[in-house]
């Protein structure tokens, strides 16, 4: 998946779990940009009676890098908070919640937002929000009728122009995981696998599944290095690097029926661009991947200039990829995850952020929403769309197939001719769940009551 | 003071099949033991003990009536580490680490 249990010890850890990150100029107002961070991977809809919620023991956190040296000046925490309201029910909620306040409603969760800056940007840290409210999970008709009205009104507004919602969404990943774990079957194509099987559409492995969102809309004038509004595509200031993170309390201890987490707060969850860890690091650095920051992902450029599954598609797909057989170094890939596109390879766009190689969304902020966009993004011709942030629509599964089996290779080497299927490839699946056209854009949860996988 | 919840010792015990497989490992240089003491009696007894404070970041901070984790990361360097609250400090002291290796014991 994306970054859905990605590596082995977060795997264990789905609450701290960072499945997905978006970043993208908000198409309803270009004055802003939005950045979601998802958690909890593959929320089974009807997960109660103690329904999928955020850690109170965890620290959200999403960061942004805006001059360009791999490392945060932006950081917008989030911490929740949990209120039973009656501890001597069983019950999420004692009948029908109408409202935010019902008090029908028994568990609840409120969370605080802060904003910390670096570089004697005064205030360095400040509370933008307290006691905000997280919607409940969608459980049915009778539980949460009207659920889109509830879930609405916990967006919050903020001072200067700060939107917040954090909450159960519908899963915007799309891909076929049951094809695409078994050996590397894309079910379109798998007629010409190693194992043949007749072609055959793509079966969605999220479909009917949850997850949990952080989302948070801010002025672009506020991400940028000097508090610019970024107009130029071509100046280094319109771009920033995005990533979240989870982190939890080094020591936890169980006593008796208290549980008490003490000590600094340790990485256990990263995710700038989507897949990476997930499939180009390998097992054994996979947790490592996670516990780092992105100015030290220099560590692992080899996965990303010989990526595993580059050396894969050949051997698991006889006489189709006969160019990618070369196994080429990948300076393309380099480029579009590690540093961004420099100018002067694609025309009127750049999303440089410099030579540090780090894993991070970048983002060139003075692109405006597309009218029409495209979900392969720039490959498809979308300045707006992946890997210039990423959009909830975009189809990052097949964007990064086709990557990696060579499309952009061209992009920096001239002499490489990419294999015809190259540009074919997908997994053959769409979210059939189309975003909502303004804040928080992904689309509301997967009721408990009422909800398919197939 | 310091102290060790025997239900730690009797979990110890299980998990290592014996008493005297405990023992053995706890004798060997890189033994690991994690010892959660309450806070009030912890920091006096480690300032007690006349602890060189290695590493530690700032002065001296209220520790208030804040849990405190303390693991020790290498019995053969006599490194502590003392969690409490957000923050964690290293101590070096051999006397100190022998110390909560026997009372991990149980002798």
């Amino acid at each position: 998946m994306s970054s859905h249990r990605e590596a082995p010890r977060i795997a264990k850890d789905p609450v701290a779990d960072n499945t997905d990150v978006y970043a993208f100029v908000s198409p309803d107002d270009a004055s802003k940009v939005t950045i979601i961070a998802n958690y909890i991977p593959l929320e089974e809809p009807a997960g109660g009676p103690n329904f999928f919620m955020f850690g109170d023991d965890v620290l959200y956190e999403i960061k942004v890098d805006n001059d360009g040296d791999s490392k945060e000046e932006i950081v917008y925490e989030f911490r929740f908070r949990t209120v039973v309201a009656n501890p001597n029910t069983f019950l999420y909620n004692t009948g029908p919640i109408g409202s935010l306040s019902d008090p029908n409603w028994n568990v609840r969760q409120m969370y605080t937002v802060t904003r910390r800056r670096k570089r004697g940007q005064d205030p360095k840290r400040m509370v933008l929000g307290t006691d905000l409210i997280s919607p409940p999970v969608n459980i049915g008709p009778r539980s949460t009728p009207g659920y889109a009205a509830l879930a609405n009104a916990a967006i919050h507004t903020l001072g200067g122009g700060v939107k917040v919602f954090a909450g159960q969404r519908e899963e915007a990943f799309n891909v076929d995981l049951g094809s695409i774990f078994d050996l590397g079957a894309l079910r379109p194509f798998q007629h010409l696998h190693l194992i043949p099987l007749p072609a055959a559409e793509g079966k969605d492995g999220t479909k009917g599944y949850n997850v949990h969102s952080i989302a948070i809309q801010v002025p672009k004038t506020e991400l940028t290095r000097d508090g610019s509004d970024p107009v130029d595509p071509m100046a280094p200031e319109s771009v920033v690097g995005i990533w979240a993170t989870a982190s939890r309390q080094k020591a936890r201890v169980y006593d008796e029926d208290e549980e008490r987490e003490v000590g600094p707060w340790v990485q256990v969850s990263r995710l700038g661009n989507p897949l990476i860890n997930e499939a180009v690091i390998p097992l054994g650095k996979k947790d490592r991947w996670n516990s780092k920051e992105p100015k030290n992902d220099k560590d692992f450029v080899q996965y990303y200039e010989h990526p595993e599954l580059q050396i894969l598609l050949p051997i698991l797909y006889p006489g189709v990829f006969p160019n990618l057989s070369a196994n080429p170094v990948r300076p393309d890939l380099v480029a579009i995850l590690l540093s961004g596109i420099p100018p002067g390879i694609i025309g009127g766009f750049q999303n440089f952020t410099g030579t540090t190689l780090a894993d991070m969304l970048r983002l060139n902020m003075a692109i405006p929403p597309a009218g029409s966009p495209n979900d392969f993004g720039i490959l498809g011709g979308d300045l707006a769309g992946f890997p210039n942030g990423r959009r909830v629509m975009d189809n990052v599964t097949a964007i990064e197939l086709r990557a990696i089996a060579g499309v952009t290779l061209p992009l920096v080497n001239p002499t490489y001719t990419p294999d015809g299927a190259a540009s074919l490839l997908l997994d053959g699946t769409t979210n059939d769940v189309a975003p909502l056209p303004t804040f928080p854009y992904i689309g509301h949860p997967l009721q408990g009551f009422e909800h398919s996988h197939d | 003071m310091l102290m060790v919840d025997e239900k730690e010792e009797e979990q110890g015990n299980r998990e290592n099949g014996s008493k005297v497989s405990r023992r053995a490992f706890l004798k060997t240089a890189a033994a690991a033991v994690a010892v959660a003491g309450a806070a009030a009696a912890a920091p006096g007894a480690l300032m007690g003990a006349s602890a060189p404070w290695a590493g530690a970041r700032e002065g001296p901070e209220e520790v208030g009536d804040s849990s405190i984790v303390a693991y020790v990361r290498n019995a053969q360097d006599g490194e502590i580490v003392l969690m409490v609250g957000t923050r964690e400090v290293t101590v070096r002291d051999h006397g100190l680490v022998s110390g909560l290796i026997r009372a991990a014991a149980g002798g």
